[in-house]
């Protein structure tokens, strides 16, 4: 009677419900004379409110745009950047982690834009902080536009330094005078052996920088993990928690629960612009800033920093652009992210001006800071086969701080393994 | 009716059933069977997702055998895990699984506090376990800490990390799913054995030794050889409670497959992370086929 059984035909039909569901979910209906932007960004909670009002602004400013924000967790960011990418469906603006772009900028997943920035007669690019390009560069290509920058400073506080009887340090310290500093601020109250008070927060990589190290070479074909440069950095470092006990071991840190400068378990701390805010809700003592103490190469500081790209893969390149723009350039943008507190603006000018350096909870040696953006700044090295290398490096200092090597050991051991993956980078023509 | 109507309402009949597991058929292929195909010839490739993959035979696995110290790292690591979770997971909840099999009052408050662990989800559980083994807050230092004892770093040491991320998964395993299967078990066991043990005068740990035990045996087969599997799988743990799921300090918790994870997501090597899927499962074949060899025959099916 059926040419087919019946179930057969049943089960047809189900799959082809399935797919015509499947097909009618990709559908998008864009309203008449409307572009719709989407931008990935990591920012949540109120952070993504925040970012709402810098977008809301450029809406009014651009009725024909409509800007979708797309939000992943900072975890999987990467990850689900690369998927939209390969899906075929990547946003038209993104965000990008510093240690990733050189990384999609090789496999074109970010446009290059170092034509259309130069010959963008608007854009002056001398009004950016030095270096806020280079983190936005790969090669000599320009792949993104810094949003935000920052670098790390010393925050102090002024009350424990006034109860130790110790000068507050100043501009221009050492090396030397941290570790003289630090030895008199640290106590151990009830002489058990283990500090209350410890001088300074854990480690930094910047050290390295001070003491003009690097993970690896300009062009990437060189690992410095075993350089005199590094491992004296590790040195220095590792002996001001092992041997001088100044600085919590990673364990001491985790243990007392919360920050430990906001607890007033550590006179000092290494932070960067965004804790601000929180310092000064959350200190019940005096505090300032200061820039880093300087090793043998000054008081170097690594550049971070938020670089905004475009996919070249965007149907609306000339609208992203007026996004990317806006965000990156606007004098409106970048003075409402500062005035909003979401981040220092990547313009000196307006990071130099009261929208930044004038609202009430910046204390006065935000000028330091400032002064340490304009003068102090390193980028680190960063190449597409970056990852592996960072994780080598984070598992040096490790075994160093634990003491499980020495540093030159541990700076031989973990030369090699980078060594072995530059060796495969350039095998898989990423170098 | 004649013989050709018979094979023909025959062939009908399979054709109907055919036309019903269908729809199973095709989602298994699709979903399941096409990528594990898909991840054995991306084995042989260098794909990094964004462009085409590139072949290059066996180098994958030339370069994990022979020049990957972290891909040892991580075996090793497994291996340890391994070698004493399997064990314990045994163990403990077959214990478990005969205390509550005992009749006392309040029995189901006591069962269901065995089991609760169980179900916290694993990512909640390990945030907790870092609390409980913070090493100078913590509340297991503090408790060894009443006996004199100085309780180690826990996750801060890359000798300890291992035992203290065993430590918290037999807690979720002790009133878990294996306890359960165990009990269920227990109480298929036939009373009559028992009481035969008794009038010959049998004492406790004898009727538990020539009794439940041979009569547990076929679950004791399947908890193992699902125990293997699992333990060679383990991530989560690991992944919540290093920072940024690093594997540290030290790529001492750096399990398989989540350096595995590391390879394909965080460097985008995922012809090498496909190899790694692949040798995962030879190992794993390997592993079940010798304890199905070497415990089948001596499983008693009752």
């Amino acid at each position: 009677m059926y040419p087919f059984p019946r179930p057969f035909l049943f089960s047809l039909g189900i799959l082809a419900v399935m797919a015509a569901v499947l097909i009618g979910c990709s559908e998008r209906k864009p309203d008449e004379g409307i572009t719709i932007l989407r931008m990935a960004t990591w920012a949540s909670d109120s952070g993504f409110e925040l970012e709402r009002a810098i977008i809301t602004s450029f809406e009014q400013a651009n009725p024909d745009i409509r800007i979708e924000l797309i939000y992943t967790p900072y975890d999987y960011y990467t990850e689900k950047l690369l998927t939209l990418s390969v899906s075929g469906d990547p946003p038209d603006v993104f965000w990008t982690i510093t240690e990733t772009l050189p990384y999609l900028a090789s496999r074109g997943v970010a446009m290059d834009l170092t034509d259309k920035v130069a010959n963008d007669p608007e854009i002056d690019t001398a009004l950016y902080f030095p270096n806020a390009l280079s983190l936005c560069s790969y090669g000599d290509r320009l792949y993104a536009m810094p949003r935000d920058v920052a670098c790390f400073f010393t925050v102090y506080n002024k009350n424990i330094f006034d109860e130790a009887g110790v000068p507050y340090p100043e501009p221009g310290w050492t090396w030397d005078d941290f570790l003289e500093t630090g030895k008199r601020l640290t106590l151990d109250e009830n002489g058990d052996g283990r500090n209350e008070r410890f001088a300074m927060t854990p480690y930094l990589m910047d050290v390295i920088y001070q003491n003009g190290g690097q993970i690896l070479g300009e062009d990437g074909t060189v690992a410095w993990l075993n350089s005199p440069e590094t491992v004296g950095a590790l040195d220095w470092w590792s002996d001001t928690i092992l041997e001088h006990g100044i600085c919590p071991r990673a364990q001491e840190q985790q243990g007392f629960g919360g920050d430990l400068f906001v607890t007033e378990r550590a006179a000092m701390t290494f932070q960067g612009p965004w804790m601000i805010g929180w310092y000064d809700e959350q200190c019940d003592f005096d505090w300032d800033i200061v820039g880093f103490p300087g090793g043998k190469a000054g008081p170097k500081a690594r550049l971070l920093g938020l670089p905004i790209a475009i996919s070249p893969k965007t149907e609306h390149p000339e609208e992203a652009y007026r996004l990317l723009k806006f965000l990156t350039y606007s004098q409106e943008a970048q003075t409402l992210q500062a005035e909003l507190g979401i981040a220092m603006p990547a313009r000196r000018d307006i990071a130099d001006s009261e929208a930044f350096r004038g609202q009430d909870v910046m204390p006065p040696g935000i000028v330091h800071f400032i002064d340490a953006m304009q003068n102090d700044t390193v980028v680190e090295n960063v190449f597409p086969f970056y990852s592996p290398v960072k994780k080598a490096y984070q598992s040096m200092m490790d075994t160093v701080n634990l003491g499980e090597m020495s540093p030159q050991e541990a700076g031989d051991h973990y030369q090699t393994q980078v060594e072995r993956e530059i060796a495969k980078a350039r095998r898989r023509g990423l170098l | 009716m004649s013989g050709a109507g018979r094979s023909s309402a025959r062939r009908r009949e399979a054709l109907a059933c055919y036309g019903f597991i269908m729809p199973a058929i095709l989602f298994l292929a699709l979903m399941a069977v096409g990528p594990i195909i898909a991840s054995f010839v991306i084995s042989f490739t260098y794909w990094d997702v964004m462009t085409p993959p590139q072949w290059i035979g066996l180098e994958n696995y030339r370069e994990m055998f022979f020049h990957d110290p972290l891909f040892w790292k991580s075996l090793w690591n497994t291996l340890y895990f391994t070698a004493f979770i399997v064990p314990l997971g045994t163990i403990v909840p077959f214990l478990v699984a005969m205390l509550l099999n005992s009749r006392i009052r309040g029995m189901p408050i006591y069962r269901t506090c065995f089991y609760l662990p169980s179900i916290v989800p694993v990512v909640a559980g390990s945030v907790l376990w870092l609390w409980i083994l913070n090493p100078d807050f913590g509340l297991f230092n503090a408790v060894l800490g009443v006996f004199g004892i100085e309780g180690p770093l826990w996750m801060y040491s890359p000798k300890w990390s291992k035992p203290a991320i065993i430590l918290m998964t037999l807690w979720g395993m002790a009133g878990g799913p294996n306890m359960l299967i165990y009990l269920a078990g227990l109480q298929g066991v036939p009373r009559s054995l028992y009481e035969a043990a008794d009038m010959d005068g049998a004492r406790w740990f004898t009727r538990v030794w020539n009794i439940t035990i041979p009569m547990m045996s076929p679950y004791f087969l399947f908890t193992l050889v699902m125990g293997f599997i699992q333990a060679f799988q383990v991530f989560t743990q690991a992944y919540v409670m290093t920072t940024r799921g690093d594997g540290g300090p030290i790529d001492s918790t750096l399990f398989y497959v989540l350096y595995l994870y590391h390879k394909a997501f965080r460097q985008f090597e995922m012809g090498y992370a496909s190899a790694m899927a692949w040798v995962l499962f030879v190992v794993i074949l390997i592993i079940t086929g010798i304890q199905f060899k070497l415990l089948g025959k001596r499983v008693h099916y009752g």
